[in-house]
């Protein structure tokens, strides 16, 4: 058995240590709003926060994230309203959707870093995050939003 | 040759949507067996709602509590359009939207399909809104009307004193009003109630939804985490299965170790079928370990084992230079032989592109569910041609297709690749359910997504045209050589358009799209476009542009490098041969005019592109600069101007361009998919370059008012960008990029002069 701490709840899994985050949130756990695009890291679909830190779940084995805090796009905000997911919605930035749960995941962690984010940090913390309908642009304009949302307090933390 | 536009050259058929619609009943339906009308899920009937759901018609139920369902024909895919079809019916039925329930359509029927997909539903070339507009906006009016007689019966007054308003009838005589699901529970509703003649279609002055953004459907899930595509299918007695296929036709198994793999924990067994071996376990990620322990040697067949890009490329050039060979005419008029024989200045060039991979961020996949007794099943897929999906599976596991139901899922992304024939990405889980009556996932690895890919056609382009003193040109001949996937992979199509090989040759013609008189095309009146078939068997296919993108990357770069020799400058030649097209003149103007064309910039340049696509026109400045020791090129800004007729929803369409152009510049920035001895080289996102974030350039879109009818945006922005690009490149360093994509070797090699050129011919005799 291994305990696995998602979104605040303990989850005693039987699983093969060496299985990928990513699939014991979507197939084990039920939590499908992480999503499966390479297993390589290499596209930053999969990606949730390990102890608030943006990782890719693929890559990272249920056994190396025993005992830390995993949260994931379900476990982001109580009720879709962290100030990331209001200026997504403003600036209507998913197309299909598929890349947007990492995308979000990706961008929290870095307004946990940098409240006021250059182009150049965006560019940085976002570039493992590919988005094949490209919605970069308005990704871009996303975070500076709630950026700005945070700055002037309309909205609760994290 | 016959002198004028001699249309004769082009199988009609091909581009002539009239044609197609006449003659749309003679066309074998081969889809046999399809039922009529077959199964959608039943969301339509079965929605979560309060009160009894009344159909109106095809498109529209009522339900008593006033909640309107519409049904969306296409598939949506991130382009938006389950709101913008939807939408068109809401305005003509004046519903209040917030009021309204969108669902998938049922997967065929004719009210649903598309007669240039033979009747179909088939979302591919941009056509969902300028295809579906008229007839959604009949449906609608329909509804309206259906509502207005019943109420008008019910108050015992004429029909013609009635108004509708956000879901409701009034009486502005009487001050009386009743809402559409109250009238829709009246005793006695008659659905056929004032449907004896044609609906009048509002004044598009009236408009109150179509032109203003509503929010997205899907808009808040899409951001919570909460949306569901097919990959999240997860059903009772679910089991998760990860295949192994053969890389190319011809392929087979000579040799198989699958020991490790059986006695994996989690695997409930190893099937095969044919040259396909599936692994079976409890979870996806257990199916896909012992997957990887599978040792599979292969047979290719001779002609597969040795497919090789390189050689297909270098063949596809030489072919397309190789003007004694002729091609199959695609497009023509007037004598553009004779003249270019007669000509004293003739300038020629030769470009190429190479395979791509659609990329959609959603790995392939689909569950299928043959129920215990054999009798019925269920699918959950993503898919742009439902009917090819009921019918693959009907087909493999041999239940009538009426007793299929298709779920049709959100894409995360598609971009062509889930509109095959074969629907491969959909078989395996048919042929495994079958054989163990229970759900069965089956995820493509991104390794084996990219391994079976149907990559974008690679294209050999030749170019050459006769210019005269002035420097206008009088005689053009394009010869694009690639392989179209309509005969290989489309053998529907290929019958129903007339062997006409439009994936690849679409966007290479200068006339209508559909056989109308269409001036937005360059004049050109002495042309020779030819298509040179290439048949490799590499598996190719519609790729979003599909043939548009290389070949007007070709034309583009090519009207520029003419531009160059004759000391034009790209706008005003551009202009003069849009000469008979108002709206071409405008795009490209209002083009210049945003972007400052005529401003110089230090250390940047600018480009210019011209495209129309899916009947819409854009025009496209990039402006770039360069590192010419590392070779990349960065694209700072780009500005598109498109008329697209009247806009539905113009934030989406602005969303569209945007994530056209991305696409376009990702395209002819880094990908490149190579093939040797029959095998895909890249495996996945590490070594098949996309765009990400920090390339991605400000792109500043400016919709041209209208208020023709409607045409399509999806792909255009994709068309365009690459020749942009390319001629932004060369007005900033003098050097003609003619290779596509334009990685760093390329761009070193054409900024030291080693890129192969084209040539410049004064002398007729030497040609
Ligand atoms: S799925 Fe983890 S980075 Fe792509
Ligand atoms: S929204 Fe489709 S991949 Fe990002």
């Amino acid at each position: 058995m291994i305990p696995l701490r998602v979104n605040g709840r303990t989850w005693n899994l039987d699983i093969a240590p060496d299985t990928p985050v990513l699939w014991a949130l979507r197939d084990h756990i039920g939590l499908p709003g992480t999503r499966y695009g390479c297993g390589v890291a290499a596209c930053g679909a999969c990606t949730v926060h390990l102890d608030g830190d943006a990782v890719r779940s693929c890559v990272l084995p249920v056994s190396a994230a025993a005992g830390k805090e995993i949260t994931t796009i379900e476990g982001l905000s109580a009720s879709g309203d962290h100030p990331l997911q209001e200026s997504w919605r403003r600036v209507r930035v998913p197309q299909c959707g598929y890349c947007q749960s990492g995308q979000i995941m990706s961008a929290a962690a870095l307004l946990r870093k940098h409240r006021q984010p250059t182009d150049e940090q965006i560019d940085t913390a976002m570039e493992g995050n590919l988005c094949r309908c490209g919605t970069y642009v308005r990704i871009r304009k996303a975070i500076h939003l709630a950026a700005q949302m945070m700055a002037s307090g309309k909205a609760a933390d994290e | 040759m016959p002198a004028g536009d001699s249309g004769n050259l082009v199988p009609s058929v091909v581009l002539s949507r009239r044609d197609l619609l006449k003659r749309g009943t003679g066309v074998v339906f081969s889809l046999t067996l399809l039922p009529a009308a077959g199964r959608g899920d039943d969301r339509l009937r079965g929605h979560p709602r309060r009160g009894a759901s009344v159909p109106l018609n095809a498109y529209v139920h009522i339900a008593t509590d006033g909640t309107v369902t519409i049904c969306c024909p296409s598939a949506e895919m991130g382009q938006g359009v389950l709101t913008a079809l939807p939408v068109i019916v809401a305005e003509e039925m004046d519903a209040d939207w917030s009021r309204v329930i969108v669902t998938p359509s049922p997967p065929v029927g004719d009210d649903y399909g598309d007669p240039l997909f033979i009747n179909l539903i088939f979302t591919v070339a941009s056509r969902s809104v300028a295809g579906y507009f008229e007839r959604l906006r009949i449906f609608g009016a329909q509804a309206r009307r259906t509502l207005v007689h019943n109420a008008a019966r019910n108050w015992n007054v004429p029909v013609a004193g009635l108004e509708t308003k956000m879901g409701q009838v009034l009486d502005p005589k009487s001050g009386r009003h009743m809402g559409y699901g109250e009238i829709a529970g009246l005793p006695g509703f008659d659905v056929n109630a004032g449907q004896a003649d044609a609906p009048e279609l509002k004044d598009p002055s009236r408009f109150q939804l179509i032109g203003r953004d509503v929010e997205p459907r899907n808009l808040a899930a899409k951001v919570d985490g909460s949306v569901r595509f097919s990959i999240d299918a997860s059903l009772p007695g679910m089991v998760h299965a990860a295949v192994i296929r053969p890389p190319f036709a011809g392929s087979r198994i000579k040799s198989i170790d699958d020991r490790d793999a059986r006695k994996a924990p989690g695997v409930s067994g190893v099937h095969r079928r044919d040259e396909t071996v599936a692994v079976v376990a409890r979870t996806w990620f257990e199916a896909l370990a012992a997957k990887r322990a599978i040792r599979v040697e292969w047979q290719h067949a001779d002609v597969t084992g040795s497919l090789d890009s390189q050689q297909i490329l270098d063949r596809s050039i030489r072919d397309a230079r190789d003007t004694a060979a002729p091609g199959i005419p695609w497009d023509g008029a007037g004598d553009a032989p004779g003249r270019l024989a007669g000509s004293h200045r003739v300038i020629e060039r030769e470009y190429s592109t190479e395979y791509m991979y659609h990329g959609g961020m959603e790995p392939m996949n689909a569950t299928v569910h043959v129920h215990e007794d054999g009798s019925r099943a269920e699918i959950w897929a993503g898919t742009q041609a439902p009917g090819y999906t009921l019918d693959t599976v009907a087909r493999i596991t041999g239940i009538d297709a009426a007793n299929i139901t298709l779920h049709r899922s959100l894409m995360g992304g598609a971009f062509g690749r889930r509109s095959v024939h074969a629907m491969d990405f959909v078989q395996d889980a048919a042929w495994l359910s079958a054989q163990l009556r229970k759900p069965v996932k089956v995820i493509w690895d991104r390794e084996e997504d990219f391994k079976l890919a149907y990559l974008r056609p690679a294209t050999g382009q030749y170019l050459r045209a006769a210019v005269d003193e002035s420097g206008r040109v009088t005689a053009w001949h394009h010869r694009v050589a690639c392989e179209d996937p309509v005969k290989a992979h489309e053998p529907l199509l290929w019958e129903a358009w007339q062997q006409a090989p439009l994936i690849g040759m679409l966007g290479s013609e200068h006339r209508a799209e559909d056989g109308s008189p269409f001036d937005a095309a360059y004049d050109l009146p002495d042309r020779l476009v030819e298509y040179v078939a290439v048949e490799s068997g590499i598996r190719v296919y519609a790729m979003r542009g599909v043939g548009a993108m290389p070949n007007k990357f070709a034309i583009e770069s090519f009207l520029d490098e003419l531009c160059a020799e004759t000391g034009s400058d790209p706008l005003a030649f551009r202009l003069q041969l849009l000469h008979r097209s108002a709206r071409a003149q405008q795009v490209l103007q209002k083009a210049a005019e945003i972007s400052q064309w005529g401003r110089r910039r230090e250390g940047r340049g600018l480009g210019l592109a011209y495209s129309h696509y899916a009947g819409s026109l854009i025009a496209c400045v990039a402006e770039v600069s360069t590192d010419h020791r590392s070779g990349q090129i960065r694209v700072h800004d780009v500005w598109v101007v498109v008329d697209c007729g009247l806009v539905i929803q113009p934030d989406n369409l602005v969303a569209q361009l945007e994530g056209g152009v991305i696409y376009g510049l990702s395209n002819a920035l880094t990908e490149r998919i190579t093939i040797e001895n029959g095998m895909i080289m890249q495996s996945n996102f590490h070594d098949y370059q996309m765009m990400r974030i920090s390339s991605a350039p400000e792109i500043h879109v400016h919709t041209v008012h209208s208020t023709a009818p409607p045409t399509g945006v999806g792909e255009i922005g994709t068309v365009v960008a690459p020749a942009a690009l390319a001629n932004a490149f060369a007005a900033l360093t003098g050097r003609r990029l003619r290779r596509l994509p334009f990685t760093p070797e390329q761009v070193r090699a054409a900024a030291s002069g080693n890129e192969p050129s084209g040539s410049n011919r004064h002398d007729p005799a030497a040609g």
